[in-house]
């Protein structure tokens, strides 16, 4: 077989033209993309910076508010607010309810409560919370993964049970 | 709910003055969670009956310091420090009897079934049994009574419920 020479040098000049020329466009592109790059992040700086920063406000307040009231949401916390708030027996909506529905409306909302506050952030041992619930013997029954609400009867029958009068 | 109990402590007595009926009053006060404090006066009348009453401090020179509300949303707890105010005088002398009235809040007319009282003899209920005191609610004067059950007689009773109706009660309110 049979190699001719010149055919190789010119082949080596080809590739070599070709190599030089995507290297230039390589370089042109990275110094345009480059630039491009630098005046959007110089142009977008100061406004991610505020958003980042609100972003990190943000989480913070709610870690915070986590932290304080055991809770997963907002609006979680308003009602339970709400619920706190008929626990303390407001006296001027006291006309609205009568008592027992009051009572047991609370304190069904107490054992959510106990139930969130609890169980989520400490992950507490079932037979605990069950305890918990039992010293607070009102309406809502159960244990963490399955909770119920008795009837009216069956709720008195359960708080007179376990019921203790203070003299 | 009525397990909240603010520390209270004993400020002074005095002996009644011409023209009231009560024998003693005591004076008790105590700190609430919203760092108000309250000041609960306990009278103690003929058959060893006290009668209690509170206000908040605030409001000590108004005299409509009974039938103002604090809206402070704290009842259960006031409630409850004032049902242990009752324990600790019955420590002292264990055949004391006890009564209350509801006033009427600034909005009620008539003294009859006032808030106060349908959640007093609520609570009342709730948390004294009546293996030790005989309950006895009088709807139209918003009173309550919780007669002592080492003493309870019909007689006393009787004589309780007169006292109060001549002296108490109604000039009261």
């Amino acid at each position: 077989m049979q190699i001719s020479l010149h055919n190789i040098s010119q082949d080596s000049d080809d590739a070599l033209r070709l190599v030089s020329a995507v290297s230039d466009l390589y370089q042109v592109t990275k110094r345009f993309v480059g630039k491009s790059i630098a005046n959007l992040l110089s142009i977008l700086a100061l406004p991610l910076t505020l958003v980042l920063l609100e972003l990190v406000v943000f989480i913070l307040c709610r870690k915070v508010r986590r932290i304080n009231l055991g809770i997963n949401n907002y609006k979680d916390y308003v009602r339970i607010r709400k619920a706190f708030d008929k626990v303390s027996l407001n006296m001027e909506s006291i006309d609205k309810i009568s008592n027992t529905d009051l009572e047991n409306q609370a304190t069904g909302w107490l054992h959510k409560w106990l139930i969130k506050r609890v169980t989520k952030p400490f992950l507490m041992h079932q037979s605990n919370l069950s305890a918990a619930l039992k010293k607070l013997d009102e309406p809502w029954i159960g244990t963490y993964k399955g909770f119920r609400q008795i009837s009216e009867a069956e709720a008195w029958e359960t708080r007179n049970k376990n019921h203790e009068y203070l003299i | 709910m009525f397990d909240t109990k603010y520390p209270f402590r004993y400020i002074k007595h005095r002996k009644a003055r011409k023209g009231e009926y009560f024998v003693l009053e005591h004076m008790l006060t105590f700190t609430c969670r919203a760092n108000q404090r309250y000041i609960v006066i306990v009278e103690e009348y003929p058959y060893e009956v006290l009668v209690l009453k509170f206000y908040l401090k605030n409001h000590r020179d108004s005299q409509k310091k009974y039938q103002l509300l604090s809206k402070l949303r704290m009842a259960s707890g006031i409630i409850s420090t004032c049902t242990h105010i009752l324990l600790y005088f019955l420590e002292k002398k264990d055949t004391y009897s006890f009564g209350f009235v509801g006033a009427p809040t600034l909005d009620e007319e008539s003294n009859n079934n006032t808030k106060r009282f349908q959640l007093y003899s609520t609570v009342m209920k709730y948390l004294i049994s009546n293996v030790r005191f005989t309950h006895l609610e009088f709807e139209a004067q918003s009173a309550y009574l919780m007669i002592n059950n080492e003493i309870y007689t019909e007689k006393i009773r009787n004589q309780m419920i007169d006292f109060f109706n001549t002296h108490y009660v109604f000039e009261e309110l």
